[in-house]
């Protein structure tokens, strides 16, 4: 077997039974891995319905072919399980050096059912798998954990924080501290396991087809990434906040909870100062050439982070322009093990229901959730991940919290997942991306900020509608395959998918052209449309605040744009052969191999 | 007067702000030849709001208060 180790470790907490079953290959190529292949088995195995914090629900921890290869960014895996957040299907993504490390045990992925009576943490090694007491790991940080369960160089340890032992709909799962499968609220599910970690120690090498070809194949996809000025400079010398400048130029950095689209500070909170005042040193994953990961020192904390994102909702989206400040909550994040997109949009949408006078019984404990207030971040992304005071209020994230005020429409998110760094009036086809995300507000299932903004691989005017629905379904099949192969995505800033195509050949055996790597993608975004439908996600669902609908940007370079989903949503259910509301046709199931 | 603003790896080409004194029909092309970046090291313009690639943004002719932001490539997410 090749790209593969062959074998999956099914572990049942109920029963505290540990299985190794073999891989159904064929199931596996057509699926490709990872985000893919989990969601078939996840599809196949539970019924879409159920309670997403119940023992029935499953933990799907689940590696690509190319993870644990010499393939450039080859160490990525999938977190895939239903959302406690969105009631949809979850896949979140995570770097770092575990998922390669798990199959360097032996394994391709790892299944996590039912639940255990006390906290557990499992061990894996090439030899032995076993489910401990972890009753003494309880309670303690991300740091600790790992600190404490680290015992050797070949060890990497995934961990949820007190976020996810509180079930916190918006508890990450951490891997080697500071990497995130952030969204979705997937370390709830792991909490609601009483699973705390997951050590693994292996040595193994993942076969490959032909060794040769992957070796040249390798080559010339590294030197792709050091050619390519994104890849082989911009984010290795600035890390995804170089995103800031042009984002707020653009007039759709949203600010203060997306009610404007220019935050008058955005050069402080920017890729540029982050590199000027508290890099110590780029960060980089398992095998990654481009190393846009930071790792940061302030005179408070030091660690891995912050990302764009995160720097967009804790500072502009609350207002916030501290960058040290903005590096503290991120640090208490990694620590608590929590999303660090959905705290700060959730911070944010408090801080506006605060501004209308929503919350003026609320005991602010001396740290008012307004927007501007750099000292409430911090203190408030430990109370909610804590579920301390107001911070239980907090803690499920934006959805839920402006819903209890009467005021579901301030939530920026898209089924009840926070909507990341980029206002949609700004950006048409991002904009369909949101709403028909089959996760929800998520800006990574298809990326068209590359081509309406970085003008990567054309430049589309952002506004302009022709042709949106055929490049964000595209877009949203090529992620698809790239999620499920253990890569990461930001390759596709160099690589195209007949470059993907051929490293899958050399590695796996298959004959693939980038047509039916598209056509992988698209299967996988199929199945998780039919997913979501079954765990009962209206159609209506495929949309955006009304904030984006119907009020024009106020100011700026996006001045008196709304977003026109409604003229684009149509072709692009079209296109996708689904039905006039959103539903995948039986023809284009069978004609997918469904 | 112009306000040109340098972002990330073209800031070595005059720091973050720089600002020009107007002259009838001048270009962005003449502001980027003017502060020696080469087109190469170009990736996205913003000329008043309008924002493109340097194609279609070099020659376009630029008024007096103007405010021009210049990128490299990047990307992130």
């Amino acid at each position: 077997m090749f790209g593969y180790m062959g074998k999956l470790l099914r572990i049942n907490l109920t029963n505290n039974s540990i299985k190794v079953e073999d891989l159904d290959l064929e199931l596996a190529k057509k699926f490709v891995g990872g985000r893919g292949l989990g969601t078939k088995m996840l599809y196949d195995e539970i019924d879409p319905k159920i309670d997403a914090l119940s023992p029935e629900n499953k933990l799907f921890f689940i590696n690509g072919p190319m993870s644990g290869t010499p393939t450039p960014t080859g160490g990525r895996y999938m977190v895939v399980t239903k959302s406690p957040l969105s009631g949809t299907i979850a896949s979140s993504n995570s770097g770092g050096t575990w998922g390669a490390r798990l199959k360097y045990a032996g394994y391709d992925g790892i299944i996590v059912e039912g639940k255990a009576d006390m906290p557990v943490y499992i061990t894996v090694t090439e030899e032995n798998v076993e489910i401990n007491d972890a009753f003494d790991l309880w309670g303690k940080t991300v740091g600790e954990t790992t600190d404490i369960l680290q015992k050797e160089k070949k060890t990497n340890v995934l961990a949820i924080g007190p976020a996810g032992e509180r079930l916190s709909k918006i508890a990450a799962i951490m891997n080697d501290k500071d990497r995130a499968a952030g969204r979705s609220g997937v370390g709830a599910v792991m909490g609601s396991k009483n699973l705390k970690a997951i050590v693994v120690t292996g040595n193994l090498k993942v076969s490959l087809f032909d060794e040769e070809a992957t070796k040249a194949n390798n080559k010339e996809a590294t030197q792709k990434l050091k050619d390519n000025p994104v890849t082989g400079e911009g984010l290795p010398a600035y890390g995804t906040a170089v995103l800031v400048n042009v984002i707020n130029a653009n007039g759709m950095f949203p600010t203060n909870n997306f009610q404007e689209g220019v935050f008058a500070n955005a050069e402080d909170i920017s890729g540029e100062t982050l590199a000027e005042k508290y890099l110590v040193r780029k960060d980089p994953c398992h095998r990654c050439p481009i190393g846009c990961g930071r790792y940061t020192k302030t005179d408070k904390v030091e660690g891995g982070g912050p990302e764009y994102e995160t720097i967009w909702a804790f500072g502009a989206d609350c207002g916030v322009k501290d960058l040290a400040k903005i590096i503290e909550a991120n640090y208490w994040c990694n620590q608590y093990g929590i999303d660090t997109i959905s705290a700060g949009a959730t911070l944010a949408a408090a801080m506006e229901l605060s501004q209308i006078g929503l919350l003026d019984h609320v005991d602010f404990e001396g740290h008012k959730l307004e927007f501007g207030n750099d000292d409430a971040i911090v203190y408030w992304t430990k109370k909610l991940a804590l579920r301390e005071g107001f911070g239980d209020e907090m803690a499920d994230g934006s959805y839920r919290l402006c819903e209890k005020y009467g005021r579901a429409d301030l939530s920026m998110s898209v089924k009840k997942l926070e909507i990341p760094a980029y206002d949609p009036r700004g950006v048409q086809g991002h904009g369909l991306n949101y709403a028909t995300s089959n996760r929800g507000g998520c800006h990574v299932r298809g990326y068209m900020i590359s081509p309406e903004i970085l003008g990567l691989p054309a430049k589309l005017e952002r506004q302009e509608l022709k042709d949106k629905p055929f490049w964000t379904k595209t877009f949203q099949d090529l992620t698809a395959f790239i999620d499920s192969t253990g890569l990461c995505l930001f390759t596709s800033f160099a690589l195209g998918a007949d470059d993907y195509a051929k490293i899958f050949n050399s590695i796996v055996g298959t004959s693939w052209n980038g047509d039916d790597v598209l056509k992988a993608g698209e299967r996988i975004y199929n199945i998780e449309k039919q997913f979501n439908i079954e765990a009962g996600i209206l159609p209506e669902e495929d949309t955006l605040p009304e904030r984006f609908l119907k009020v024009p940007m106020p100011a700026g370079p996006t001045e008196g744009h709304v977003h026109r989903l409604s003229e684009l949503l149509p072709e692009y259910y079209e296109l996708r052969g689904w039905d006039s509301k959103g539903a995948p046709t039986k023809e284009r199931l069978e004609d997918l191999g469904l | 007067m112009i306000t040109v603003k340098l972002y990330s790896a073209v800031r070595k080409y005059g720091g973050k702000e720089v600002l020009f004194d107007h002259k009838d029909g001048m270009t962005v092309r003449d502001i980027v030849e003017d502060l020696k970046i080469p087109l190469k090291e170009l990736s996205i313009i913003i000329l008043d709001n309008f924002d493109s690639t340097p194609d279609i943004m070099l020659d376009r002719t630029v008024k007096d208060g103007a405010l021009l932001h210049l990128f490299p490539p990047m990307a992130g997410g």
